[in-house]
């Protein structure tokens, strides 16, 4: 190949990964920006049966705050307000409901109505799947789960927590026929 | 002499990479494995770096294989760096735990398709135009689906919806073969075979008895979300065909025959869809299928055979082998299916033995036959090739 087209070659990758680049970029910050807040929670939780054919081994996450009171005119799909308030163990608790954006000072995650049930209904925060590998080794029963919230309210989960510390995830040893 | 030298030379070279290239796979591989045995303890953020790194490694090796005339080599590393680039985007919502919902897979595909659509242009890549469409093909089913999930829950999911989703796709498809087509463009031959292949995907999914009553659910309602998708992917197809087909005949390389064949195709599926509605809601099964249903699916299945059949013919006209063996493929399908089918509508044991060895002396004389058959009509094909006359 002529020096003149491989120099076109090797635009061509520049231009190829900075546009890829760009896109995980974006993704990546967007993912992220819940942890970027400095607004924190603790939710109270419990695992339900993990599964995923396409994305791997995880547990699948239910708070405290799932099932919370019906608001009058809210529709499945709608975004939901939930205004969370501290107790004595430092678990945030559901306090209130809203179908607009509280005061960006107070300390409230975003969700979205999955299914209403007569009074109540199921809402989905983002954050209900916590992934890990193979092999993995870790109790689950008195989970709470940390999360980082953004000025809007979307959320990210930290860590997972049992009575305050960190769940130590242990894994299997890996042998030569792992 | 000196000129079987140097061909002599370029094989040992050619293989000699080849065996090169798949040690540093090899290698790569280990390295992965390794990595992956001990993600766990690896932090987030080398984990991405890892991932970023690969992806790039992959790209930059496929140029370099390019720029040395390994066009082949370097087609299958940039193929490699596709696949990275969706697995490093998947392996992204995993390290910030991501929603597993539909929604959020149909979020991440689009992230993924639209990038190697995007490096597939700029490489002028063929094998990754061809990964791209199949992550759309999937995306754009996941994202119908995600739009409907609480419906599916409640038994109000709309088939028809997405099998006019896939004929819409199908013209769009049409259109950019046609655009290529007019620029002499290399991916005009990969979006001619998309077409066929969203063509014979509904008239596959209508040749269903069981999915046809059920193609309009009694009382569907369908949601903003669903027709602004609709709304939205109907009018980039429509402005894609026009443009193809004005494209295509001004350059004279399309004829009034094949866009008036095309339309009235698209139309007649639009009017087949739309009268499956008259048998909504009708049951199946516990043996009483009424006639008006037993009409339109033996009329679903009579067009299937036309619709094979013209795709064979549209096959050897534009001398692509790859296009005749889809159809065949799809025949094949269509047999098995509805053997399949019969099994199940004549019951009971004797009923169930007596056609099994029916079907199946059936299917292997058939098998036999669609194999000759198939030989046929791809030496056919290729000996239209050899003569190498111009057919657009």
């Amino acid at each position: 190949m002529k020096q003149k087209s491989k120099n076109k070659e090797y635009l061509k990758l520049v231009i190829s990964l900075g546009v890829l680049f760009l896109l995980l970029g974006g993704f990546l910050l967007y993912v992220s920006t819940p942890l970027l807040g400095t607004k924190k929670a603790v939710l109270a939780a419990q695992s339900v049966d993990p599964f995923s054919l396409v994305r791997g081994q995880h547990i699948i996450i239910r708070y405290n705050i799932t099932s919370i009171p019906f608001i009058k005119d809210a529709k499945v799909g709608d975004s939901v307000y939930v205004s969370l308030a501290d107790d004595a163990n430092g678990i945030s608790r559901y306090k209130s409901a809203s179908l607009s954006e509280p005061s960006r000072d107070s300390l409230f995650i975003r969700g979205q109505i999955k299914y209403i049930d007569g009074d109540s209904m199921i809402v989905e925060y983002g954050i209900e799947q916590y992934f890990f590998e193979r092999g993995a080794r870790f109790k689950t029963k008195g989970m709470e789960v940390k999360v980082k919230l953004s000025d809007d309210g979307g959320a990210r989960i930290v860590e997972l927590l049992r009575d305050g510390e960190p769940i130590k995830i242990t894994y299997k040893n890996k042998t030569l026929t792992s | 002499m000196v000129e079987n030298q140097d061909v002599e030379l370029k094989q040992h070279i050619s293989f000699g990479s080849v065996v090169a290239t798949i040690g540093s796979i090899l290698i790569a591989l280990g390295i992965s494995w390794l990595i992956a045995l001990n993600w766990a303890g690896i932090p987030s953020v080398l984990k991405i770096l890892v991932l970023v790194l690969a992806t790039a490694g992959a790209y930059a090796a496929g140029v370099l294989f390019r720029t040395y005339d390994y066009e082949k080599i370097g087609g299958s590393l940039l193929v490699l760096g596709s696949l990275l680039y969706t697995l490093s985007i998947f392996l992204i919502a995993q390290i910030f735990n991501l929603a597993t919902s539909l929604q959020s897979n149909a979020f991440l595909l689009l992230l993924a398709w639209v990038g190697i659509l995007f490096v597939s242009y700029i490489f002028d890549s063929p094998p990754s135009l061809i990964i791209a469409l199949a992550e759309f093909l999937i995306w754009i089913s996941l994202q119908y689906l995600s739009f409907v999930f609480v419906g599916i829950l409640r038994g109000e999911f709309s088939i028809g919806i997405l099998t006019i989703i896939y004929l819409v796709v199908g013209v769009g498809f049409y259109g950019l073969t046609q655009i290529h087509k007019s620029r002499d463009h290399k991916f005009a031959k990969i979006y001619r075979y998309w077409t066929t292949l969203y063509i014979l995907l509904i008239t596959y999914i209508l040749s269903f008895q069981g999915l046809l009553p059920m193609l309009w659910t009694n009382g569907l309602e369908l949601t903003s979300n669903v027709l602004i998708f609709l709304v939205i992917i109907s009018i980039v197809a429509i402005i894609l065909a026009v443009i193809g087909i004005s494209m295509s005949v001004g350059k004279n390389k399309l004829n009034g025959k094949e866009v008036i064949g095309f339309v009235g195709l698209v139309f007649f599926y639009i009017l087949l869809i739309a009268l499956v509605g008259l048998i909504s809601g009708e049951g199946i099964f516990g043996g009483s299928i009424s006639s008006g249903l037993w009409a339109i699916w033996l009329f679903d299945n009579i067009l299937f055979i036309l619709v094979i059949l013209s795709v064979i013919g549209y096959g050897i006209r534009y001398k692509s082998v790859k296009i005749v063996n889809l159809a065949i493929i799809f025949f094949g399908l269509d047999i098995i299916t509805r053997y399949i089918g019969f099994v199940f509508d004549f019951g009971g044991q004797i009923g169930f033995a007596v056609i099994s060895i029916i079907g199946g002396v059936f299917l292997i004389v058939g098998g036999w036959g669609i194999e000759k058959w198939r030989k046929r009509l791809v030496e056919k094909t290729e000996e239209k090739t050899k003569q190498n006359y111009s057919i657009y």
